[in-house]
């Protein structure tokens, strides 16, 4: 009996624990719906939508990997209407921290769209708005472009971002990237991030936790970090022999700590490693790629 | 690019013609040869604004839907209709396309394999003009167990029962970016067909996904898709690559490009592998490209294939 009623606490204190890593406690994330009434002609078409874990794959289908990837926790979705059958589209996304959120945001953010001053961040585009602000990713939709449904888009991103309370900071990470030049920059945390942005394999050979990648005029620079200096060098070097013996690289040429090869695209690509990151340089151009790895090197080790 | 049928494909073909000939075509299950009527091309592109004209030419460049669908047949269309945000759902009016040619044809009987909605056709322009024949579009239905003994990751599937059983089968996806698998489009498509549960084997079923585990399997993931392609081959692939999102897919939203092409084929590895380009990528990067290749699906070589643009 003594040994049953262990189990079941065991059971329970197990079950517990899981739920709350699973599903963390939060603010009722429906506290942070813009209310109707502040929004005229605006209202809302059906209940609210929560979609907690992997029932995120309910709302989102196969577009879940890469938020799960990256720590997701749960999503409120809701459709607002008018009376000129207009509609909007919101989605609040709450990750499991302030990197998650700014990192899904860094991944989607349109080149075209304009800066505006929401949240952490915000973009705005043609048809849609985005920002982060500490745990928290919001995208605002619709499929029309009509001024109307743009000035209430600005105005209920405004009141969601009022709710949203304080402003988060971004992973430190980010600040390892050189300033001069930087033209975007994506905070990475694991591969299906990395391969929106470069293919350096099929398979999933890097084991990094973190990266960033920086894009700047002449290059796209790569930081992977790693747990530790003896795991990073290990890494390297393995890294290396995948690219020195498969067929995706030709021209390979292996120097201290450092190797040069180029893609089948004609780009050059230089990776090296240091402490406990690696860093890639892929640049599309005939620049002197080995002067521009000497240059993000250098600016590494001041940091 | 030359229209290349190689020689064993030749002979497939051959024998598939004398099968057709010798029994009638009626008796001959069309999941098993598929598509076997040649073409003296592999790919039709056509560029320009109007989306439902445009998706008639890419199919006339096939010489018509006739060619494809008989009189009396039952046709199932697999169109990427569930998504709402814009350019991450088949533009209706290239299915409104395809549905015209296929009533026109002398089908008997279209079904929606994924149960497009009205919501969905309204969305066109051309909705009022075709309404009565979209009203005459009967729902997917159920979906069935099957066995699929050349997967390599997915032996079984809960699919879409008219998928398998109907004489036409029409693939009609959007491409676009996926976060997931970086591209989709017509092997993708087919998960559009299967049940939640079985999509979520091909997200999950690896064992290394889950509360502590990677959501990045993507090798698991694209093995599935080219297994859960060895069911059923289309026998004609119509895709949307008119405005489609390039970040943030499947769901959006995302950036948008507007490359304004509708794109025909017999071969959906071969579509796939021109359509890829079209985000900027290799298709050999694609691993569900790669993997259907290597069931013997198709060709992605670019270079030996015929692509006729217009």
């Amino acid at each position: 009996m003594k040994a049953f009623f262990q189990l079941f606490l065991s059971i329970a204190f197990l079950n517990a624990f899981l739920s709350r890593i699973a599903f963390p406690q939060s603010q009722n994330i429906l506290t942070y719906l813009p209310v109707t009434d502040e929004f005229k002609g605006w209202y809302q078409q059906d209940s609210a939508r929560i979609f907690v874990g992997e029932d995120l794959f309910t709302l989102i289908d196969g577009g879940a990997d890469i938020y799960l990837e990256y720590g997701f926790r749960q999503v409120v979705a809701v459709e607002y209407r008018n009376n000129h059958e207009n509609s909007i589209k919101l989605e609040i996304y709450e990750m499991s921290d302030a990197s998650a959120a700014y990192g899904m945001f860094s991944l989607n953010i349109s080149t075209r769209g304009k800066k505006i001053q929401i949240g952490n961040e915000g973009r705005i585009s043609d048809y849609y708005l985005i920002f982060w602000k500490n745990m928290f990713l919001v995208f605002l939709s619709s499929a029309d472009t009509a001024e109307e449904t743009t000035s209430s888009i600005l105005a209920m991103a405004t009141a969601i971002n009022q709710r949203l309370g304080a402003i988060g900071t971004k992973p430190e990470l980010v600040s390892y990237l050189p300033n001069s030049g930087l033209q975007s920059c994506a905070f990475l945390r694991g591969n299906l991030g990395l391969s929106t942005f470069y293919t350096f394999d099929t398979k999933k050979i890097f084991g990094m936790k973190e990266g960033v990648v920086g894009i700047y005029p002449t290059h796209h620079l790569f930081i992977f970090k790693h747990n530790s200096d003896s795991e990073t060098e290990k890494e390297y070097l393995i890294i290396q022999d995948i690219f020195k013996t498969g067929s995706r690289f030709s021209n390979f040429k292996e120097y201290i700590r450092r190797c040069t090869m180029t893609d089948q695209k004609g780009a050059q690509l230089c990776m090296t490693y240091s402490k406990n990151l690696i860093v890639i340089i892929l640049s599309q151009q005939k620049n002197d790629i080995m002067t521009i790895c000497d240059n993000v090197m250098s600016s590494l080790n001041n940091h | 690019m030359k229209n290349n049928i190689d020689r064993r494909e030749f002979i497939r073909q051959s024998v598939a013609a004398g099968v057709v000939a010798a029994i009638g075509s009626a008796s001959l299950p069309s999941t098993l040869f598929g598509n076997f009527i040649p073409s003296k091309i592999d790919i039709s592109v056509v560029n320009g604004t109007d989306f439902f004209e445009n998706t008639m030419k890419a199919v006339e460049m096939f010489d018509g839907m006739s060619k494809f669908v008989p009189k009396g047949s039952k046709v199932g269309l697999l169109i990427n209709s569930p998504w709402s945000k814009p350019g991450t759902y088949t533009n209706p009016d290239v299915a409104l396309a395809v549905l015209k040619m296929c009533f026109d044809a002398g089908a008997k009987e279209i079904y929606s394999i994924e149960d497009a909605s009205t919501n969905y056709w309204k969305r066109s322009k051309l909705y009022g003009k075709f309404e009565k024949e979209v009203g005459k579009i009967q729902s997917g239905g159920s979906k069935t167990t099957a066995k699929i003994p050349k997967g390599k990751c997915l032996k079984e599937a809960e699919i879409s029962k008219t998928l398998l059983e109907c004489d036409v089968l029409i693939n009609i996806p959007i491409v676009k970016n996926h976060q997931g698998t970086n591209f989709t489009a017509n092997l993708k498509n087919m998960m559009g067909a299967c049940s939640g549960s079985t999509n979520r084997f091909f997200h999950k079923g690896s064992g290394k996904s889950g509360l502590f585990g990677y959501y990045d399997d993507t090798e698991f993931l694209s093995q599935c898709i080219a297994d859960v392609n060895l069911m059923r081959q289309p026998n004609l692939c119509v895709v949307d690559a008119t405005e489609f999102v390039i970040t943030n897919g499947p769901a959006g939203p995302g950036e948008i490009k507007k490359a304004h092409k509708v794109i025909a084929g017999t071969n959906r590895v071969s579509v796939d592998a021109y359509c890829s380009t079209l985000l900027g990528l290799i298709p050999q990067d694609i691993l569900m490209i790669q993997y259907a290749r290597e069931h013997g699906l198709g060709k992605i070589d670019l270079k030996k294939l015929t692509i006729k643009e217009i």
